[in-house]
């Protein structure tokens, strides 16, 4: 057996993260109660807020221009949308920096962000799996009030990007708020206050239109929004097509910005790591 | 890199760790809070050596000695507080792929392989992660197989193997892109005593077949006893000593062990007065004794003593380096004698 390395490296540099997402599905359908409960979890604030909503439209038809068919589509819309694309990259890298799980990483010839992320995308392929039947179950549940979309298909394939570059700007946030452990050493606390306030800048608990003034203003300029939120508008057919290119460049611009600040972060937090824990 | 220079070369490494320090109770904690107090701890000081290609070369020291974060150095996990090392001629702390491809790291009571999979998966994903050719792959696959005799282990979930075979999935999984360089933090640690024996093998084996490169750390003795030639012994982060285990023994044994087999019952008064008793039992007994003082105490033995057999042993290492530290006044030592 030979100690030299290969000298004819095999395959491209990205099979390596299409093959860590593979697995991951993997790990995830290992555990299918805990895959079926998180995908209900996503599902539970929309099923409430319809619910909230149906109570408030018996008084009246609209709502900032939103109907009640309007109001459960979107909801609808965004529990299947925002817990399909929605990454938790920072507690896994929490987890993983807290614990010295991260060590031996840093001695392989792989971006560790990169993989992070390639992992998250794994459970969303488990998510979805468990997702789309229980999102075609609520639809036939609700099905008097859901809108089915017609869009074009210059609307429908910038559906599409919105959605691609959403989970890129959620999972980039994600390796963001991960690389803070790498100073904190336990972020969950900052995790919490960023999502909590994310439920509501990102449209989850209400379309921003409603919001009140001033948390209206900040929805529309923090990076939420171009989340979840702006996938499930152009599906609503709330957005022209010119707007929907419009706000996929603005999208691919904050996927640069983000990429931008996790190099940086990652550069400048894996010199301050210490490697603890053996 | 020319075949002259040395693989690893390490030139006065520092490493200061930045510690939080908090006082007891309750109390202690809220101020700890308000206000953070924080100790600077050298755990590696001015580390200066050269490795050669093929070398096994074993790390000893006690707990926090320093011999982890020098690993964690020269791997390229941490970058040094001062001073300078190369590893296959690159800088391990630049992260080079280049170099990441031609090093490995096995850390004992760290798992690098996925914990709810299979190890076969995570060997193809290393696979890909090195980008090792599926021929390369399979026929390194195999050999190690063959050679830890892993079986059918390695297509059952991680989780569900023992801490030997763990640790041997993990070794295999390490070695699959054949690394030039292999550092092994541990790789015996929390193992019985029969497992340990095996992975000492099965490393001493790999390494003659190979001709790799290696460090091992260890707190165990025989870990290094068994494999190493060279060992480096590291306390306070500073290195006390880097050379042969043979050699440290001549220089710093002051005595020998003599046993003695007895054809009839000798009482332990009869033996004391030969050398300092380490053991007797009535029907043999190990006397220690000054080096220069050995063949008079034996000769003496044999004309005094029913003497059936006797036999003149060196100290053992681990008792000449438990001395070493016990004059350095570090008595905190208490080596390892492989049992878990």
């Amino acid at each position: 057996m030979s100690a030299e390395v290969a000298t004819r490296p095999a395959g491209t540099g990205l099979r390596k993260y299409w093959s860590a997402a593979i697995f991951s599905a993997q790990d995830a359908f290992t555990y299918r109660a805990t895959a079926v409960v998180w995908m209900l979890v996503d599902f539970v604030p929309s099923v409430v807020m319809i619910l909230v909503w149906q109570a408030a439209y018996r008084t009246q038809t609209s709502v900032e221009g939103y109907s009640l068919h309007d109001m459960v589509t979107y909801y609808l819309a965004t529990g299947i949308i925002a817990g399909a694309l929605t990454s938790h990259a920072e507690f896994t890298m929490n987890w993983e920096i807290r614990d010295g799980r991260l060590t031996p990483q840093l001695t392989r010839p792989i971006s560790y962000p990169v993989l992070v992320m390639c992992k998250e995308t794994g459970w969303l392929i488990a998510k979805l799996v468990v997702g789309i039947p229980v999102f075609a179950l609520l639809v036939f549940i609700f099905r008097q009030h859901v809108l089915v979309p017609h869009l074009s298909p210059a609307a429908w394939i910038g559906f599409g990007l919105s959605c691609l570059l959403a989970y890129a700007i959620l999972s980039l946030i994600g390796v963001c708020l991960g690389c803070l452990s790498l100073w904190t050493i336990e972020s969950s606390g900052i995790f919490e206050l960023w999502w909590s306030l994310g439920g509501v800048l990102s449209g989850s608990l209400l379309p921003l239109e409603l919001l009140p003034g001033v948390l209206r203003h900040v929805a529309f300029v923090a990076p939420h929004r171009w989340g979840s939120y702006f996938p499930v508008r152009v599906l609503l057919g709330k957005v022209p097509v010119a707007g929907i290119y419009e706000g996929v460049l603005i999208q691919f611009c904050w996927v640069i910005a983000l990429a931008t600040i996790v190099a940086l972060l990652w550069r400048l937090g894996t010199r301050k790591y210490e490697g603890w824990g053996g | 890199m020319s075949s002259a220079e040395p693989v690893i070369a390490a030139d006065n490494l520092t490493r200061v760790f930045s510690t939080y320090r908090k006082r007891e109770g309750l109390l202690g904690s809220l101020r700890s809070f308000v206000r953070r107090e924080f100790a600077q701890k050298t755990a590696v000081d001015a580390v200066s050596f050269c490795i050669e290609r093929g070398e096994l070369v074993g790390f000893l020291g006690p707990n926090g000695a320093g011999k982890t974060t020098t690993l964690k150095l020269l791997s390229g996990i941490l970058h040094p507080t001062s001073g300078g090392a190369t590893v296959l001629g690159h800088v391990p702390w630049r992260r080079e792929p280049a170099f990441q491809r031609r090093i490995s790291i096995v850390m004992g009571q760290k798992n690098q392989l996925w914990w709810d999979l299979p190890a076969m998966d995570s060997f193809i994903l290393n696979r890909d992660i090195y980008q090792i050719p599926e021929r390369d792959f399979r026929a390194r696959l195999d050999e190690l197989n063959a050679l830890f005799e892993l079986e059918d282990l390695t297509q059952q979930p991680l989780r569900k193997l023992s801490l030997g075979e763990r640790m041997k999935c993990e070794l295999v999984g390490s070695l699959l892109h054949g690394p030039e360089v292999v550092f092994l933090d541990e790789p015996t640690i929390g193992l019985d005593v029969v497992t340990q024996k095996r992975l000492r093998e099965f490393i001493g084996e790999y390494g003659r077949r190979t001709g790799v490169t290696t460090i091992l750390t260890s707190h165990y003795m025989r870990d290094i006893e068994e494999l190493c030639k060279r060992a480096i012994i590291i306390d306070h982060g500073r290195i006390m000593y880097d050379g042969s285990l043979r050699d440290l023994i001549q220089r710093h044994a002051t005595h020998k062990l003599i046993e003695v087999q007895f054809t009839q019952a000798v009482p332990v008064e009869a033996c004391d007065r030969f050398g300092e008793i380490a053991e007797c039992d009535g029907s043999r007994a190990t006397l220690r004794v000054e080096r220069d003082r050995v063949p008079l105490v034996a000769a003496d033995l044999l004309r005094e003593l029913p003497v059936a057999d006797i036999s003149i042993v060196e100290t053992s290492a681990e008792e000449v380096i438990r001395g070493l530290f016990a004059e350095r006044g570090n008595g905190a030592w208490a080596l390892g004698d492989g049992t878990p």
